[in-house]
């Protein structure tokens, strides 16, 4: 018998997993967790066998509290299941040592048997490399560094961005030199930046400058 | 006193209001001049004399009028001194010939004087024009006051002519010293100044020479009465060549005279040949045919002296007029929708090469750009507002002509108008940026809240489901159950594809064709769906808005396909192809009319403002065929 230990914020998800691995007579749930801290309160004489972990919860993220539970139990395997995906949480997630990374809109049976390979001590990823991509797309970042700018200034962080002075990037844009200072001073104003070369770290950040985008120019 | 005449144009550049003293003392002087003159008239009665003491009064006058203009000027100063020479003539003459000088006696005065008058307008004029400073001119000056002398002394005591001839001959070599040496140092001031002095020294060159022809070639009446007429149009001219900013440059009178003399010269030329070929043929009234001759040979030589004129104008500042041919070479580009601001650069060079300048900026704002040196900045105004500027480079380092600015002047109102155009389209297309960039961020946001909300509950609704089937499989709701399995695993499917198309961030890499790949791969998967096959053959980078855009394309059209065309195959096909990307899904499924939904709507809005286009029709034989057209060259981002 394989007992589970399924730590995840949202009810309906926690409910259905329980659900589901009470399903497989070879599974068991051993007890269910709604975050870091109730998984770190679990008595001391459970000892599960595979983990199943949300990335985000109300109080810390999946990775550290793997990497925490697997110093508890050395034996411990631990799956990441979650909504959110980018390559780099499934790399830095396998780096720590996790033992798998699986997406929650895979099919139930898939989830069923990531829990029986990770258990038989083989290391599990997620569906198909386009389903990550999909999720990628759905965790992009949604706090934008640039936000607070309109496209007056976007329009000349681009070319600040491709190294150009003031100077050019006024005749670029057919203004004079003393607009694009007033502008650029506004500018660090509302990204809260004290230098140009912090707005232009900002904004080359964020993608902006021509030289990547438009090598034909250059 | 000696600050050169520049300078003190400068401190007075502001007209004076009200009378100035300076224009109190001219007024004194013309009075005290005038009034000695009438006096000396009315008691002598001997005219000749009286009409070359009447022409200093006349100096006063125009010495007035310059310092009512600039209170300072050193010109106005001269000319006032100058008008009291009546005074001086009289005051000698009565120093001499006793208190009450008859009126040879007074002639005398006159005669005796006249090489210190002569060296005094001659040197005084000049020098107040610009002064030169240095031995050169103590040189020039000490010569002419000893030439003067030397005439003075030879006659007022009968010496020999000889001395008198030398004597003015030492006059007119201190005078013409002076004067090169004026004309050598105007050489580096600013062009006004240079055309200024040119034209004084041709003046009272020319006035010297009709003065001494006058007297050298006729009896001594006709010489007083030329000198005194001389005197008022020097005075004259001088007050005018002070006060006038705006000189033409001298070669364009040079090429005028020219002109004019060839024509009167082929006139006369004609004329000539007229009444050569008359006299010999016999033929009656000889002289009234050379006349006519001379007259229409004149009338027809005029156009050809004008095109001479105007050709060579023309080609120094530009022939002020702009062509169609000459809009259509500066405006071909701008058929294709790009950056607004590029009609500023057309309008600019359109002034520039209308007035001949070497290069026209024009710059947007309330702020005036630093300019170059030798640049002139025009500022553009439109309903009182600033809108930008005009910056000229003008083909002459000392700044455009008089023709120049004109052409210019008369081009700002336009330019000004344009600079407030192309203002409201940067304004304009700035708005639709961040409407887009907002609408982009909330659907972003909300596709993110769609995944992270209603993401878990389908995933979380599916195990149950799936747990319930598998743990009583046989149960009267199975067949419920089942459904209800498909239908979750649809709707989640469903969920993933419509944020996959909707914030296509698999697209930051810049690489199209292998988001397009993982797009296509997400549609591939559903079980009896239809089969999807991609054609991609893209060259060079297409701007990240064109990106996007083909890549939503895609993901509409697919998605549009499997919605409504119950279709077996969809084929997509992305090309480029000079200067324009083609996006085609075609599927075969049941056609018939398309009503644009919310997506095809604002992808067909996204296409127009790229400048592209989006166009649904029937496929053949069966099925819808969406077409999306964008130019690749677009290179804004939104």
């Amino acid at each position: 018998m394989i007992s589970v230990l399924v730590v995840d914020d949202h009810p309906v998800v926690l409910a259905g997993l329980a659900a589901l691995i009470g399903s497989d007579p070879q599974l068991s749930v051993l007890a269910t967790a709604r975050s870091a801290a109730g998984a770190r309160e679990l008595a001391g004489d459970v000892e599960p066998t595979v983990a199943v972990l949300d990335l985000q919860l109300p109080d810390g993220d999946g990775i550290s509290l793997g990497i925490e539970l697997k110093r508890r139990w050395p034996s411990l395997r631990v799956l990441i299941l979650t909504m959110h995906a980018d390559e780099a949480t499934v790399i830095q997630s396998l780096a720590s040592g996790l033992d798998g990374y699986l997406l929650k809109d895979a099919d139930p049976e898939d989830v069923l048997a990531a829990i029986h390979s990770a258990a038989g001590g083989s290391l599990v990823v997620g569906r198909s490399v386009s389903a990550v991509v999909v999720a990628a797309a759905a965790s992009a970042p949604r706090t934008d560094a640039l936000a607070a700018l309109d496209a007056r200034d976007l329009e000349i962080l681009d070319l600040m961005v491709d190294g150009l002075p003031t100077s050019q990037v006024a005749m670029r844009l057919y203004l004079a030199p003393k607009t694009v200072r007033n502008r650029i001073s506004e500018m660090l104003g509302k990204l809260g930046v004290s230098s140009r070369d912090e707005a232009i770290k900002l904004g080359r950040a964020a993608g902006l400058g021509s030289s990547r985008k438009r090598p034909q120019e250059s | 006193m000696l600050s050169s005449v520049a300078e003190s144009w400068a401190e007075n550049s502001v007209p004076s209001r009200g009378v100035t003293v300076e224009v109190l003392l001219a007024a004194v002087c013309f009075s005290l001049s005038a009034g000695l003159t009438a006096v000396a008239a009315m008691t002598r009665q001997e005219p000749p004399s009286v009409a070359l003491l009447a022409g200093w009064p006349v100096l006063a006058l125009a010495g007035g009028v310059v310092l009512d203009q600039r209170a300072a000027s050193h010109v106005g100063r001269a000319l006032t001194v100058l008008a009291l020479v009546p005074v001086l003539d009289i005051a000698w003459a009565a120093a001499r010939f006793g208190g009450s000088p008859a009126a040879p006696d007074l002639a005398r005065a006159v005669a005796e004087l006249a090489a210190v008058q002569a060296a005094g307008v001659a040197i005084a004029i000049p020098w107040a024009f610009r002064s030169p400073h240095g031995v050169g001119r103590a040189v020039g000056v000490v010569l002419a006051a000893t030439g003067a002398l030397a005439v003075l002394v030879a006659e007022a005591e009968f010496v020999r002519s000889q001395v008198r001839i030398a004597g003015w001959a030492l006059v007119v070599l201190g005078c013409a010293g002076v004067w090169m040496l004026v004309a050598r140092g105007a050489r580096t001031d600013d062009r006004t100044t240079r055309r200024r002095i040119a034209w004084l020294l041709v003046s009272l060159a020319l006035a010297g020479a009709v003065v001494a022809a006058a007297w050298l070639v006729s009896d001594a009446n006709l010489g007083y009465y030329v000198t005194g007429s001389v005197l008022v149009v020097t005075a004259l001219v001088v007050a005018r060549l002070s006060l006038h900013k705006d000189f033409r440059p001298l070669d364009e009178h040079v090429l005028d005279l020219v002109l004019v003399a060839s024509a009167v010269g082929a006139a006369v030329l004609m004329a000539l040949l007229v009444r050569l070929g008359a006299g010999l043929t016999r033929l009656p009234s000889a002289n009234t045919s050379a006349v006519y001759t001379a007259l229409v040979t004149a009338v027809m030589a005029a156009p050809g002296a004008l095109w001479v004129r105007r050709t060579v104008l023309a080609r120094r500042y530009g022939s002020g007029l702009i062509s169609p041919a000459d809009v259509a070479v500066i405006t071909a580009d701008l058929h294709a929708k790009t950056d607004p601001r590029n009609l500023l650069d057309k309008a600019a060079r359109i002034v520039a090469a209308a007035s001949g300048s070497r290069e026209a900026r024009i710059v947007l704002g309330e702020d005036a750009p630093v300019i170059p040196e030798h640049w002139v900045l025009h500022p553009l105004d439109v309903g009182g507002d600033r809108v930008g500027a005009l910056i000229v480079e003008s083909s002459d380092p000392e700044g455009p002509e008089l023709r120049q600015q004109r052409i210019v002047a008369q081009l700002l109102p336009t330019v000004a108008l344009v600079a407030r155009a192309v203002g409201l389209a940067v304004e304009t297309e700035h708005a639709r940026r961040d409407v887009a960039r907002e609408r982009d961020a909330e659907r972003k946001r909300v596709m993110g809240d769609l995944h992270d909300g209603l993401g878990p509950v389908l995933a979380g609704m599916s195990m149950r489901v799936q747990a319930t089937l598998r743990t009583a499989p046989s149960s009267e709701y199975a067949g419920l159950l089942h459904d209800l399995a498909a239908g979750l695993a649809a709707s989640r499917t469903d969920l993933r594809r419509i944020v996959a198309g909707i914030t296509p961030s698999s697209l930051d890499d810049g690489d199209l064709g292998s988001a397009l790949d993982r797009l296509v791969e997400s549609f591939q998967g559903v079980a009896g769906g239809p089969r999807v096959t991609l054609d991609v053959a893209l060259d060079g980078v297409l701007s990240s808005a064109v990106q996007v855009a083909v890549y939503r394309s895609v993901a509409e059209g697919i998605t549009n396909a499997l919605r409504h065309a119950a279709a077996s195959a969809i084929d997509v096909q992305v090309q480029a192809r000079r200067g324009v990307v083609l996006v085609d899904v075609v599927d075969d499924g049941v056609g018939g009319l398309v009503v644009p939904g919310v997506g095809l709507s604002s992808l067909a809005q996204r296409a127009n403002s790229l400048g592209g286009c989006l166009k649904v029709t029937a496929a053949d034989p069966k099925g819808t065929r969406m077409h999306v057209e964008l130019p690749a060259g677009e290179r804004a981002r939104t």
